[in-house]
């Protein structure tokens, strides 16, 4: 052949290199065979150019197609010997899939809620907020500080004086639950929020139905749906523009249908309708909320803004905070006191980044759900590791197979591709396992959230990120673990692999036994912090409020909203007193302003007989206003004195019943009995100052959160308010017995009072209480469910090493038998083993626990995060189930039957 | 094993009917195939030989045509060279091929699409 030819071989032969191996070495010879006679016989350079033209089209279309055809060989393979070891495949999928799945629904709920933007929202990058996005609820009265909400009337100034922002908006902190009625309906609740006539624009959402409302609606009684109620309610009718309901006397109509995927400025919550904030006065009658008069503000707003492009946040947040205070300035004026006017003109707003919206689930379940994707993690390492496992011993299996093969002609690249496409099948077929798992653990996880946080709502939606994590994962396992045995089966010459045929010797397994081991170690710190967070649920279970719970119902009234004023609502309050109390059944029934666990507290400043303060924070108490009886009610001890009775009346000398935390901070070592405390409202307009002799001492009693120590606090009763404060009542009624229909009862008189009395909630108190509980309650659940299944998947890898190498110890142990060792010894020799990889991953297990256990720590209540009870109950735990996986293996071991083992072997 | 219908592999892709055809009188071998093919259609078709090849291999697992262990050709001195036979399966499928096309050109000249056919 001439140099030419010779070198045109050399770029055929180039371009054959891309097809399949196998495809080569069958036909690469002939093509090149064909390819130099038609070159040969071609008549000119046109010819030759079109032969050329021909391979190079042959490599870019038929090469793939012949790739396609061996990966589709390949996969078929593999589907067929994943079917002839269904127990391998089933568990090997199953562990991918609980791997996978546990992350992607963690992930999808920890990114949702914690890093995701918000959904439907232009340009959310550019957002910021003005106010605090964990924050949400409404405050009447002052602040100082960093300001959580805004009020109105400080949106209002931010909004028209801003040069910074192109543009701000404001909603309701909130989620309301509104009672609505459509026409021809009954009445339903509704979740809506008041915002900004803006609201829309602002946001960039525009209307998949009629509109969304504008500046010009601002007055108007219109209302706009979310997609999503839309879908539910009225099953995405057209027709619904236009309807009206009404909502506390005022007649809405329906504007339109706000974008699908929209729902709103705070992260995870999904509202029903939103309603223009000037629409306040109307949906809820009696109050104002658009206008401060001094010397109180209704801070009960989240501003957002639009950062203009260029601009600073810090910039933006100087001349947020000059508008502010000018506000400020002008709001509180030169009155109060000099002290007090510079604690309220010291308020400052931060702002923040706000692409994610507002959320205060976010900051509850930050901490928890960061914690449980890390154990998800760790339970992704098992579940990796159980498939390291099986797929280790599978290639240790199929090494004579491999061996007869490669023998026989195959090459080990052709193997290789194989067996990782029998683990890529695998990994497939876990990741869309765990992608059904994902959903059935995320409806689940949502559920156990809406305990602690009922406005939580989060469809579970496949976004790019969470499907790349899956994917990722699922081809990195198959990578990884495929080739790694497939590597180890191939390796050695065929004919030492032939020699070994048929003579089973000790386990090779190297890795096998420490991935058990290592898996063991990772479910250790599972176990244990699914322990301590059990634990922790106890405790808070078992907190002694101060008071038994039993038999103690709570039924809370808002006397404002229907119109009532603080001296009709006292009237109203001791009617419904009396009347509750005629319910057979009834024991006792008092009730207060801010109640026992609603979520409702006060505070102010207040000037102890004989106490001098040592600094601001040092005269301040938490109060509440009650009853009469209402301690004897509850059953919180009275320790010295008497209880707040019906003779303290408006007319009678103001008194007070103050808490022991109270008592020995105000009156240390002093009787407080017949001294007097003063109520002090340092409003700017003039400090109001109201007189109580202390007339009892009350045991401590848990009345707001389970956590921390009881605050001080100081009871007045509700005839001698200090202010105007009588607007609210949650009564306490005390039951004779323990299913009895007394709250039914309470509720049908209220209505009977007046049937537009709005009842905030009624349910018994272990009901009132479980909310405060609900996230470690949730977290406690997540993570045993998680540990289970890490203690699950190490016993399956260690049951599946320990039957491998008692497999391959057959004749071993058939010879000790014939030799006359005793089953008993067989089985000893095989824990002794079992034993080493147990201790091993204990110990590791035991660091690992120790390292991880303060990430936990600020979950954890009444339990140390490195609690050795705790920590040897999950050891001893650890010890029986892998004694357990072990069980079964060394029992076949000890039964064997020397002599036929021996003949088969 | 049942023999696959040979209707089930109908309609044949072009390659894989040429080189059919190309194998119905004899043997031949993978170049020897091209030339025919090339020579029946005047040059008009001419298989590349990543085509031919492909072809070849789906044929043989399709069990249309077979490798002939020894060479049908005595003088030839090329060892490299591999002959391929058309099996039974291969000759009804070609035939069944044959019977749809001339089905298509009945069809055609019915409607006076192709009167001279």
């Amino acid at each position: 052949m001439s140099a030419a030819g010779v070198y045109k071989a050399g770029l055929y032969r180039a371009l054959l290199r891309c097809y399949p191996a196998a495809f080569r070495e069958e036909y690469g010879g002939e093509m090149l065979l064909v390819f130099s006679r038609q070159m040969r016989e071609a008549g000119g350079l046109r010819e030759r150019a079109r032969i050329w033209m021909e391979a190079v089209h042959d490599a870019v279309t038929v090469a793939p197609r012949e790739h396609w055809h061996v990966m589709m060989q390949d996969i078929r393979y593999a589907l067929r010997g994943m079917a002839a070891r269904p127990g391998f495949t089933a568990v090997a999928i199953i562990s991918l899939a609980l791997g996978i799945g546990a992350n992607t629904a963690i992930f999808g709920i920890w990114n949702g809620l914690l890093h995701a933007p918000l959904p439907g929202v232009s340009h959310p990058e550019q957002l910021v907020i003005l106010s605090s996005p964990d924050d949400d609820g409404m405050w009447h009265g002052n602040s100082t500080g960093e300001r959580s909400l805004l009020t109105y009337e400080e949106f209002e100034d931010l909004r028209d004086h801003t040069r910074t922002l192109s543009a701000a908006t404001a909603s309701e902190s909130s989620l309301d639950r509104w009672p609505v009625r459509f026409a021809g309906g009954g009445l339903e609740e509704v979740r809506g929020r008041l915002v900004a006539e803006n609201y829309f624009e602002f946001f960039g959402v525009g209307a998949r139905l009629g509109r969304v409302f504008a500046a010009r609606d601002a007055n108007s009684p219109h209302a706009v749906l979310s997609y999503a109620y839309w879908q539910r309610r009225f099953g995405g009718a057209p027709d619904v523009v236009g309807k009206t309901f009404t909502l506390r006397g005022a007649a809405l109509t329906i504007l339109g249908v706000a974008s699908p995927g929209f729902i709103g400025e705070t992260a995870a919550q999904q509202p029903d309708l939103w309603i223009p904030i000037r629409m306040q006065t109307q949906v809820a009658p009696g109050e104002d909320w658009l206008h401060d008069a001094p010397p109180s503000k209704t801070m009960w707003l989240h501003v957002f803004g639009r950062l203009k492009p260029g601009v600073a946040m810090a910039r933006a947040e100087a001349e947020a905070n000059a508008i502010f205070k000018a506000g400020l300035e002008s709001f509180y004026g030169g009155v109060g006191s000099p002290e007090r006017r510079r604690e309220l003109l010291g308020q400052w707003l931060k702002l923040h980044p706000a692409a994610n919206g507002a959320s205060t689930t976010r900051g509850d379940f930050s901490t928890s759900l960061t914690v449980l994707l890390a154990a998800v993690g760790v339970l992704l390492l098992i579940a990796c590791a159980n498939l390291a496992n099986l797929l280790l011993a599978r290639g240790e299996m199929r090494r004579p197979e491999m061996a007869l093969r490669i023998s026989l002609g195959a090459s080990r690249g052709g193997l290789v591709r194989q067996l990782v496409t029998e683990s890529l099948v695998l990994a497939a077929l876990g990741a869309l396992g765990s992608l059904a798992l994902a959903r059935l653990l995320h409806g689940g996880l949502t559920r156990l959230i809406v305990q602690s946080d009922h406005t939580f709502h989060m469809e579970f939606r496949l976004d790019p990120l969470v499907l790349a994590f899956a994917g990722g994962v699922a081809l990195a396992v198959g990578l990884l673990f495929g080739l790694l045995p497939a590597w180890q089966a191939t390796r050695r010459d065929a004919a030492s692999h032939l020699k070994e045929q048929g003579r089973s010797g000790t386990g090779r397994m190297r890795w096998g036994r420490p991935l058990v081991s290592l898996q063991l170690a990772l479910s250790l710190p599972l176990l244990a912090g699914a322990g301590l967070l059990a634990r922790t649920v106890y405790n808070l279970q078992h907190v002694d409020l101060g008071y038994p719970v039993d038999r103690l119902w709570e039924l809370g009234i808002d006397s404002r909203i229907a119109g009532y004023n603080s001296v009709r609502s006292q009237a109203l309050f001791r009617d419904l007193l009396e009347r509750i109390r005629r319910i057979p059944g009834v024991q006792a029934v008092s009730f207060s302003h801010n109640g026992l666990f609603t979520g409702s507290n006060s505070g102010d400043p207040v000037e102890v007989e004989g106490y001098a303060p040592k600094n601001g924070d040092d005269k301040h108490s938490a109060w509440d206003i009650a009853g009469p009886d209402y301690f004897s009610t509850v059953g919180i001890p009275i320790l010295l004195g008497r209880d707040i009775q019906a003779s303290d009346d408006a007319a009678a000398p103001k008194v007070c019943v103050v808490n022991e935390a109270f008592a020995k901070h105000f009156f240390a070592g002093r009787n407080p009995i017949g001294l007097h405390v003063t109520a002090v409202d340092e409003a700017p307009r003039g400090v109001t100052r109201t007189i109580y002799q202390v007339v009892g001492v009350v045991k401590d009693a848990h009345t707001d959160g389970l956590r921390g120590k009881v605050e001080r606090r100081y009871y007045v009763p509700f005839t001698q308010p200090q202010g105007d404060h009588v607007k609210r009542a949650n009564f306490v009624i005390r039951s004779a017995g323990e299913h009895t229909p007394v709250l039914a009862a309470a509720q049908q008189i209220v209505q009977r009072a007046d049937a537009g009395l709005p009842i905030l909630y009624a349910r018994s108190m272990p009901d009132q209480i479980a909310p405060n509980t609900a996230t470690e309650r949730a977290t406690a659940q997540v993570a045993i469910t998680f540990a289970a299944v890490a203690l699950a998947l190490a016993a399956i890898g260690l049951f599946g090493v320990l039957s491998y190498t008692v497999a391959r110890r057959r004749s071993e142990f058939a010879i000790r038998i014939a030799l006359g060792a005793r089953p008993e010894r067989v089985v000893a020799m095989v824990l002794r083993e079992t034993g080493w990889l147990i201790a091993a991953g204990l110990a590791l297990g035991a660091g690992l626990t120790y390292t991880a256990s303060r990430w936990i720590a600020s979950v954890l209540y009444g339990v140390a995060p490195q609690d050795p009870i705790t920590l040897a109950c999950a050891v001893a735990l650890l010890v029986v189930v892998a004694l357990a996986a072990v069980c079964l293996p060394a029992w076949r071991a000890s039964k064997l039957d020397p002599m036929a083992t021996l003949r088969q072997e | 094993m049942r023999e696959p219908k040979p209707d089930s592999f109908l309609p044949l892709p072009a390659a894989v009917y040429h080189i059919l055809v190309a194998l119905a009188d004899r043997d031949r071998h993978g170049y020897s195939i091209l030339q025919d093919v090339a020579a029946r259609t005047g040059g008009k078709v001419r298989l590349s030989a990543g085509t031919l090849y492909s072809s070849i291999r789906r044929m043989l697992e399709q069990g249309l045509i077979e490798e002939l262990t020894e060479s049908p050709d005595p003088s030839s001195t090329d060892e490299r060279r591999r002959y391929y036979r058309l099996t039974r399966l291969g000759r009804r499928v070609a035939v069944a091929e044959v019977e749809r096309l001339r089905g298509l050109i009945e069809q055609a000249r019915a409607t006076g699409l192709a009167p001279g056919m």
